[in-house]
């Protein structure tokens, strides 16, 4: 269209400013090099955004890596090489709060702006999601779950419970429901199955029919407990707060021994979360009584309003 | 690189923008890229003193290749590099010579593919002959067009010329919105401020 536009200066039919007119409208004020950066702007603003999380290096580079994978096979389209067709279901394995929702959002934003997904958006499901209570019923309803979902992201939290209920139990077609869509789909629905990492290799075990059907496992490691600091010291800013010298060394301590005792139980990013929000709460009961307090004693967290602080 | 393209309207003084830049920059000879629409592309040395007098005119129309320089400018402690490429004016209305048509259409798509427009306009002449004779519609086609770019600055050229400032004011309130520069080609007025503009987009 621009070409033809440009012919016809040459020729002398249309004056250039008319020309440039119609040029403008036809939107192609640089129609390649226009939206490539716009593009690649936004991908890289999205994975700027997954590499401000804190730690997780083992799943950052698997998402690099996917994400190459895509934009390869994508461009290897393009001259009309031999393409892999994209299967992006996946696993995500880890313990409670070390970002599996977080990360899953993110990785909606990126397909959808690779072009991978239309719509990008995160549907998150449970067991009560999908299993309904009568026979003929589940498939049904997981269906419902699967249209929401289109064009975007089916997390399956705790997928392992879908399959707890033995033999008899609905689970397993909302399971197999699910197996065939995403393979119908395969273009415009990624469904991950999250849960934590012990159930999670036990319910891969006993169906061995759904590890090839996920190709992409991420397995999200515990934070470390200096991870957890920084993931505290990101939380309090974000909020505008401060850590006291005192409150910094408390609350290293405090990781540390939570790290140590009840590792099984011990909620990771979620754990710290509530720990900050409890001091938030004991900062204010502290300060209230307080005639004028000043903007420092304000964003300042203590040591003692992190004292009774316990996750329960 | 970025690509940096010069338009305007014939005789408004793009050529000598370009040859009093790259001075402004620091160079004393220039390697020039002659692109031309049919008859392809040459290249030489050619030192800016010997350019400005060779390139540079009153005649309309004088500029019928593409020609581009690579141009660099200090960056942190390094260099970068852009290309700047001077065009062929362009004008209002149909011209009847071929070539000059064809010049036309070359430097359109040149502007397409460009990352900044700078584009001159001739201040003097606003001061000289109102706004809407010395503005052509051309001018506000290309400022509508600037904006799909990421970037575009108006340089206000021939500041030096008695009553310019007035001009100047004029182009300043009739482009809302717009970066409006005044400079002058001839006396590098103003440059430092496109060298920033410059900074801002390499």
């Amino acid at each position: 269209m621009s070409r033809e536009i440009i012919t016809m200066v040459e020729n002398g039919e249309v004056t250039v400013s008319e020309a440039l007119s119609l040029l403008r409208k036809v939107g192609m004020g640089s129609d390649q090099p226009k939206q490539e950066p716009a593009r690649n702007e936004r991908i890289a603003a999205i994975k700027q955004q997954l590499d401000s999380l804190i730690g997780l290096h083992s799943v950052k580079e698997l998402i690099n890596e996917i994400q190459a994978f895509v934009e390869i096979q994508q461009r290897r389209a393009a001259f009309n090489l031999a393409a892999d067709p994209i299967v992006l279901h996946s696993i995500f394995m880890g313990n409670p709060g070390t970002g599996k929702t977080t990360v899953a959002r993110i990785i909606g934003q990126l397909f959808l702006e690779m072009g991978v997904l239309q719509k990008g958006h995160l549907v998150e499901v449970e067991r009560a999601d999908l299993v309904a209570e009568y026979i003929g019923q589940t498939a049904q309803r997981t269906r419902e779950q699967l249209r929401r979902a289109s064009g975007g992201i089916l997390f399956i939290d705790e997928a392992y419970s879908l399959a707890r209920g033995g033999e008899k139990d609905f689970g397993k077609e909302a399971i197999d429901t699910i197996v065939k869509t995403m393979e119908d789909q395969r273009s415009n629905l990624v469904v991950i199955l999250a849960g934590y990492s012990a159930p999670m290799e036990d319910f891969l075990e006993t169906n061995p029919g759904l590890r090839s059907r996920f190709p992409i496992i991420i397995r999200f490691p515990d934070y470390t407990t200096f991870e957890l600091f920084r993931i505290a010291e990101q939380m309090l800013q974000q909020r505008e707060y401060q850590l006291s010298k005192a409150a910094r060394r408390k609350l290293l301590a405090m990781i540390e021994e939570l790290k140590r005792t009840d590792s099984v139980n011990f909620g990771n990013a979620r754990t710290i979360r509530n720990i900050i929000e409890k001091a938030i709460r004991k900062q204010a009961v502290r300060l209230v009584n307080l005639n004028s307090p000043t903007r420092a004693q304000l964003m300042e967290i203590a040591a003692e309003d992190l004292q009774e602080v316990r996750d329960d | 690189m970025r690509r940096m393209i010069v338009v305007g309207r014939p005789n408004v003084g793009k050529t000598l923008f370009c040859l009093s830049f790259a001075e402004f920059l620091g160079m004393q000879s220039v390697n020039m890229n002659f692109v031309s629409c049919d008859r392809g592309c040459t290249s030489r040395t050619i030192s800016l003193s010997e350019a400005k007098t060779l390139l540079a005119g009153q005649r309309e129309h004088q500029t019928l290749d593409l020609q581009s320089m690579i141009l660099t400018l200090p960056w942190g402690k390094g260099r970068k590099q852009f290309e700047l490429i001077d065009t062929t004016g362009l004008a209002d209305s149909i011209d009847f010579e071929p070539h000059i048509r064809k010049a036309m259409a070359h430097t359109l798509q040149c502007m397409r593919q460009a990352d900044v427009i700078f584009h001159i306009l001739d201040c003097s002449q606003v001061a000289r002959l109102g706004f809407l004779k010395g503005i052509g519609e051309i001018d506000c086609q290309i400022a509508e067009f600037g904006q799909l770019k990421k970037g575009y600055v108006i340089l206000a050229n021939k500041i030096d010329l008695p009553y310019a400032a007035e001009g100047l004011e004029r182009i300043i309130m009739e482009f809302p919105g717009h970066k409006v520069i005044g400079i002058s080609a001839l006396t590098k007025s103003g440059f430092k401020e496109v060298k920033e503009i410059a900074r801002k987009f390499v």
